[in-house]
């Protein structure tokens, strides 16, 4: 599955538009990391913690991006964006969308 | 021992009003994605030069709010992490239920396909605790309306 | 260029657990996770608390609640029966139990920080004869002595502010009862050793425990006729007024003691030294009325004699 973030695929041309496919994925710390992030709070740093919480929001989304576009019969999703929203304190929900298509 | 009660009390009137209204709401997008099943929307950005389209901006929004029962999960989740799963629906049907109103008002101009589609979201009302009041999504594409008619 | 729109499956970005289950599941292990904690942390709490020398308790004790409106004759009563059952309660050397009274009608009694204990007039005024006042005093002495009023404070302190840390979201408060149960659970075990110290005292003075029960009867007399039910234990700081009669019978017949035996009546003044304690109440109210200045709440202190 390409997924690109460019408009055109130099090279290849698009056979078929199969519409917008997005995954998205909602997640929270959990209290150890918001203890350890209140001490960096004091001290300064990288919150690892969060950092890591994010990278496994993102990839969980764009696996489900995947997911859907597999279901639709594309080959490939292109003009992927990302979205991140506050849904709540603590959790950060990371929205993945793009057009899947046919690749030939 | 009262707010102990009055807490159960509200949690069982979220999860019950809740879950009626979410199947409800889900019941009526499936419905209506059917309908406007002809209608593509695409987030590429370069549409066809071929015909001429006429173009008009379209928009749809959604704003959704949280019930009790879907904050007190997502609150104990806070304590343990993992996926909040309450609000993985929640979000789902203001996404879907946005783009189906963008799209609505797309064919209400007689549009053949929505372009360059974008999502935003914002939340609104963070309510007391900056606990979560209420989600809006908004989506907005470009129709492409066919000048032929 | 061709454009479709195939429809997507349902289920990919929503996960199909049931929201009751993950409620249960979450639930459960928070409130078990935070009973468990709870506990420990008033095991912790308690026992730093007893580090604290006795002697610095006085410092602490809230004075705006402590007020004498006992008349020399019933000092001097009260103290002799004071002295005699800190001899048999073998209380520590240095720690002295401090008896007030008011005249107040407040039906109940307490003892806190420092030693001090305070007797109500409401109380004692219903008080059949002197076994039964005896027992009152050595319930709360024996508070005194197992430092009942300081161990709660740590207890309390311990468990309330590593929870308040933990549980910051306000969705979560209700989680902050698995605290104040725990708590509740240590306060009725205390209330138990009390009662039973106070017995063991009570039979080591007058060669029986007939005339314990009746402190317990008038509790639950008076309950019933203030009409106000009594909570299920485990929201209760005391164990029902049932169970404290029953734990005595047991008692009784475990170690052999007689439960019939002859009471010893109050002086005969008593009833008098009441009113004249009632009348001092009163005035000193008044006067309290034209000072100005805040009211005093007082809230409630450790130790006390029935929840109330």
């Amino acid at each position: 599955m390409l997924i690109s973030n460019l408009e055109l695929i130099p090279g290849r041309r698009v056979v078929e538009h199969l519409g917008l496919v997005q995954g998205s994925s909602v997640r929270a710390k959990h209290v150890g990391r918001d203890i350890m992030a209140g001490v960096k709070n004091i001290f300064g740093g990288e919150l690892k913690g969060y950092t890591e919480l994010l990278q496994e929001s993102r990839e969980e989304a764009m696996q489900r991006l995947q997911q859907q576009a597999e279901a639709v019969g594309a080959n490939a999703i292109l003009n992927v964006r990302f979205s991140t929203s506050s849904v709540a304190q603590g959790a950060a929900e990371i929205y993945v969308y793009g057009t899947a298509v046919i690749l030939d | 021992m009262y707010n102990l009660i009055l807490f159960l009390v509200l949690l069982s009137l979220g999860y019950a009003v809740g879950q009626f209204a979410e199947r409800r709401h889900y019941r009526s997008i499936l419905q209506r994605e059917e309908k406007l099943n002809s209608l593509p929307a695409i987030a590429s950005r370069y549409p066809p030069t071929e015909p001429h389209y006429q173009q008009a901006l379209v928009t749809g929004s959604t704003v959704v709010s949280v019930d009790y029962f879907k904050r007190f999960l997502a609150a104990l989740r806070n304590l343990f992490g993992g996926r909040v799963t309450s609000y993985e629906s929640l979000l789902d049907r203001a996404r879907r239920e946005s783009l189906l109103r963008m799209k609505q008002q797309a064919a209400a101009m007689g549009a053949a396909m929505v372009f360059n589609v974008k999502y935003e979201t914002a939340s609104i009302s963070k309510g007391r605790g900056n606990s979560i009041g209420s989600i809006e999504v908004l989506a907005y594409g470009t129709a492409l309306i066919d000048p032929r008619g | 260029m061709k454009y479709r729109n195939p429809r997507i499956p349902e289920g990919i970005n929503v996960s199909d657990r049931h929201p009751l289950k993950e409620l249960f599941v979450l639930a459960g292990g928070a409130l078990l996770l935070l009973f468990l904690l709870s506990w420990l942390l008033g095991q912790f709490g308690g026992r730093l608390a007893r580090l604290l020398p006795f002697e610095h308790e006085a410092a602490l004790a809230p004075v705006s609640l402590l007020r004498n409106d006992a008349g020399p004759e019933l000092q001097a009563y009260l103290e002799q029966l004071g002295s005699r059952l800190s001899e048999e309660m073998a209380l520590p050397d240095g720690m002295q139990v401090h008896l007030q009274m008011s005249g107040d009608d407040t039906f109940n009694a307490f003892a806190t920080l420092g030693g001090n204990i305070l007797l109500y007039r409401g109380l004692l005024e219903q008080l059949p004869h002197e076994n039964a006042l005896v027992m009152l005093l050595a319930h709360e002495m024996a508070h005194v002595e197992h430092r009942d009023p300081i161990v709660q404070i740590g207890q309390g302190a311990a468990i309330q502010v590593t929870l308040g840390l933990l549980i910051g979201d306000p969705n979560l408060a209700v989680l902050g009862s698995a605290g104040l149960y725990t708590q509740l659970h240590y306060t009725r075990e205390m209330e138990r050793e009390a009662d039973t110290e106070a017995l063991v005292a009570v039979q080591r003075l007058y060669g029986h425990i007939g005339g314990a029960r009746e402190l317990f009867n008038v509790i639950h007399a008076q309950r019933d006729k203030s009409g106000r039910e009594e909570m299920p234990a485990i929201f209760s700081s005391h164990p029902l007024d049932a169970q404290r009669l029953e734990a005595i019978g047991d008692l009784a017949r475990e170690r052999g003691w007689s439960e019939t035996g002859e009471t010893t009546p109050l002086p005969a003044a008593f009833g008098r030294w009441m009113s004249e304690a009632a009348a001092r109440a009163a005035k000193a109210k008044e006067e309290d009325a034209l000072k100005p200045g805040l009211p005093i709440s007082p809230a409630s202190p450790a130790g006390r004699l029935h929840p109330g």
